[in-house]
């Protein structure tokens, strides 16, 4: 089974991203913070990441940054998900080692798509 | 060069003119003068010559008359007396007769009474011929035949003088005093008289001094030489002295004939018929001539040396001395600028114009100093104000400006908060937005179960009003970015068409829905040069205005390329802008009043996708008809700037 690792701190959007994913049968792993997100990374040896920028602490580019060093993580995939219209947040989480970018607020059928995308690519 | 040099060097200019004309003039009219001057005194001595030659030859006359009247001279007897008729020296006998005896010793006492008479002598009708002294050579002489004799017979009432004829027994020539002897009634029977050699005619006349240097000459009216101090030229012809000159000399009674080296000043004897001459050379009157010159330069010398002193004297007291006072006078103020100078005013001539007019002129220069200096004062007392002023105005720039700057740092802090304020609420409101939207779709998909039509509806207004506030949220922050300038632009060159053609997917559900077509007029392929996403962003804009605008009908999308731009027109046949309101399209949160509509958007789209067309270097321009449709058009270049 597939397995997804999402670093977000907001509860809610957690709860949504969880729920649309479980909904595909993806197996789900979780992380609050940047921290938590590499160890896990770590540990739990997912598929694929999806990485909120904005999170308390290190902020999603430096966990993704982070993440790129270690070894074995260096080719995941990892998703920025970002806001809209951050001042060069595409262009900077690719450049950090994202391999895509999904603007917030997702669509749920949209982020099944690309998902799905990035992981036939793997 | 100062004046007295300068009027000096005139004086000795004019006096070397002065000079060098009298110099060529004196000699010409002094030389006449000088001539005239030499002939005059020398015409006086010949005619003292003239008078003293008289009475030598009047006593001559007159001893020569006492002694044909003497009785023993007289003596008749002719008999008695010695005859050279037809002898030689060996036939003849001289007659030593007493009377002839007695005669000969009167004759021989006139004759050594008479220093320039060398012979004295008688003849008689009957050849007989008595002389002072007994001849050199007793040859034969018929005296009735000679000059004197002839001469005499002529001429028997008076005592006459002969020319000059050449004795024969001796080479002296003579002039003879004759007298001839007559009888009681008259009758003529021989003549007695004197002869005077030409030598002692010279003796008589160099014996006499004519008052300069220079010969006497005398000659007979037919040119023949009486007298000269040269011996040799006596009884010859003056034409051999004067050549050319001859005929004038003979022809006028008086005058000057100028020799080779020589002046003849010549005179005519009234009583003797002689030419009395006198040689004066050449020399003598340039000498006079010289002399004169000599004496006029002398006195013009003394006279111009005098005049040019007394000049110097009065010019220098006159005008040098007081210029040169006024002239070291301005050379002191122009040196010391010292204005405070005691200028002598006299007199009321030109130089006593100028100076008062100096001093008037210092006077006024003081006055305009003093002026000036006044002025100076008043600009420096207005500089001091001034520079008081500029302090306190530095101070206060400096002031305001600190104030400004810290206003400044407010404003930029203000600036700052703004910014993370709009960072923070665009996070903040979008975080929660997610949620809503998200879960929302997730329940009308019914992934949480079955929703009734009631819930649907329900839900789906609370999607399309979450989208709408998130656009709201979108716009705003990409206004007060742009207004900030700080709108980044992801510029590259990229293919529109796969853009255009999502974007007009994306709203071919909404434009089924209103029974729109939606048609497109586009070629494969149009490069342009921008920012992806915001070309996007517009699009959207124009073809959701254009949908959302349009109740009946079509809308219409066409790309082009125009030389260096492409156009992307979206024209509807939608409700159409007033002409006077076309012109608030692009103003933030205006919305046309459209009768019976309800609007939805936020006002900001099109204000938005003009800022950010203008920012990649293109445009937004709209043709509209009131209830025919629209057309706006998108311009956007081709190539960037640096292509």
């Amino acid at each position: 089974m597939t397995k997804i690792l999402i670093v977000e701190d907001n509860p809610n959007n957690l709860y949504l991203m969880r729920f649309i994913l479980k909904k595909y049968g993806f197996e789900i792993t979780e992380a609050i913070t940047g921290e938590e997100g590499i160890v896990k990374a770590v540990s739990e040896k997912p598929d694929l990441i999806l990485m909120d920028i904005q999170l308390p602490g290190i902020d999603g580019f430096e966990t993704t940054r982070r993440i790129r060093e270690i070894k074995d993580l260096s080719e995941i995939p990892i998703i920025a998900l970002t806001s809209y219209a951050m001042t060069g947040d595409r262009e900077k989480a690719l450049s950090l080692g994202c391999t895509g970018y999904i603007e917030k607020p997702i669509d749920p059928d949209k982020i099944i798509a690309q998902i799905t995308e990035f992981l036939k690519g793997d | 060069m100062k004046l007295q040099t300068r009027v000096i060097i005139t004086f000795l200019c004019i006096a070397v003119l002065v000079m060098i004309l009298v110099g060529i003039i004196l000699p010409v009219t002094l030389n006449q003068q000088s001539l005239d001057t030499v002939t005059e005194n020398s015409k006086e001595q010949l005619n003292l010559l003239d008078y003293s030659l008289i009475s030598f030859i009047n006593s001559a006359k007159s001893h020569i008359l006492e002694l044909s009247m003497q009785t023993a001279v007289k003596n008749r007897n002719d008999q008695y007396f010695t005859n050279y008729l037809n002898v030689t020296e060996e036939t003849f006998k001289p007659g030593n007769t007493e009377e002839e005896k007695a005669i000969i010793e009167i004759l021989y006492n006139y004759e050594t009474t008479h220093p320039y008479v060398n012979s004295v002598y008688m003849g008689r009708e009957n050849g007989a011929f008595v002389r002072s002294h007994p001849r050199a050579n007793n040859t034969a002489y018929d005296p009735r035949t000679r000059p004197w004799y002839t001469l005499a017979k002529e001429n028997p009432d008076s005592v006459v003088i002969t020319e000059a004829y050449r004795s024969i027994t001796t080479p002296d020539v003579n002039i003879g005093v004759v007298k001839a002897l007559l009888d009681e009634d008259g009758s003529f029977y021989g003549v007695v008289g004197a002869d005077i050699t030409l030598e002692g005619m010279t003796s008589f006349i160099t014996g006499f001094d004519p008052g300069r240097s220079g010969e006497i000459i005398i000659t007979d009216n037919k040119g023949t030489i009486l007298a000269e101090e040269d011996s040799l030229n006596l009884f010859t012809d003056v034409g051999n002295i004067l050549n050319s000159k001859k005929a004038e000399f003979l022809s006028t009674e008086n005058g000057v004939l100028p020799l080779e080296d020589d002046y003849l000043i010549y005179y005519t004897s009234n009583d003797l018929g002689w030419k009395i001459g006198l040689i004066v050379p050449s020399e003598e009157v340039d000498e006079e001539t010289n002399e004169a010159i000599f004496t006029v330069l002398t006195y013009l010398i003394i006279a111009l040396v005098i005049l040019s002193v007394l000049s110097l004297i009065v010019l220098n007291r006159e005008i040098i001395r007081p210029l040169s006072s006024l002239t070291e006078i301005s050379r002191r103020i122009a040196d010391t600028g010292d204005l405070e100078q005691d200028i002598p005013v006299a007199g009321t001539d030109e130089i006593g114009i100028l100076a008062t007019a100096f001093k008037d002129m210092v006077e006024r220069i003081k006055a305009e100093e003093k002026k000036l200096n006044q002025a100076i004062e008043l600009e420096k007392e207005a500089k001091s104000e001034l520079k008081k002023s500029q302090a306190e105005l530095e101070t206060k720039v400096i002031e305001r400006t600190s104030q400004l700057a810290k206003a400044n740092e407010h404003l930029k802090e203000l600036d700052r908060l703004k910014s993370m304020f709009i960072a923070s609420m665009s996070h903040e409101l979008r975080t929660p937005l997610n949620s809503i939207i998200g879960f929302t779709v997730i329940l009308l998909k019914g992934w949480s179960g079955e929703i009734n039509d009631e819930q649907r509806k329900q839900l789906q207004i609370v999607e399309n009003s979450s989208r709408h506030l998130l656009s709201l949220i979108n716009d705003v922050i990409d206004i007060s970015k742009i207004e900030a300038g700080k709108m980044e632009l992801s510029l590259a060159s990229f293919d529109l068409i796969p853009v255009l053609k999502e974007t007009i997917s994306s709203f071919e559900e909404k434009a089924k829905e209103q029974n729109l077509v939606l048609t497109k007029d586009i070629p494969e392929r149009l490069d342009v040069y921008g920012d992806e996403r915001r070309t996007r962003q517009v699009l959207i804009n124009m073809i959701g205005n254009a949908v959302k605008f349009t109740d009946e009908g079509s809308v219409h999308i066409k790309a082009e390329s125009e030389g260096d731009n492409l156009l992307v027109s979206v024209s509807d046949t939608g409700i159409g802008i007033p002409e006077d309101k076309i012109n608030d399209l692009f103003k933030p949160f205006i919305r046309i009043p459209t009768e019976g509509r309800l609007t939805e958007g936020t006002g900001l789209g099109l204000y938005l996708s003009q800022k950010i067309v203008t920012a990649l270097g293109g445009r937004i321009t709209v043709k509209s008809t009131l209830g025919k449709g629209s057309e706006f058009i998108l311009t956007l270049p081709v190539r960037s700037e640096k292509q």
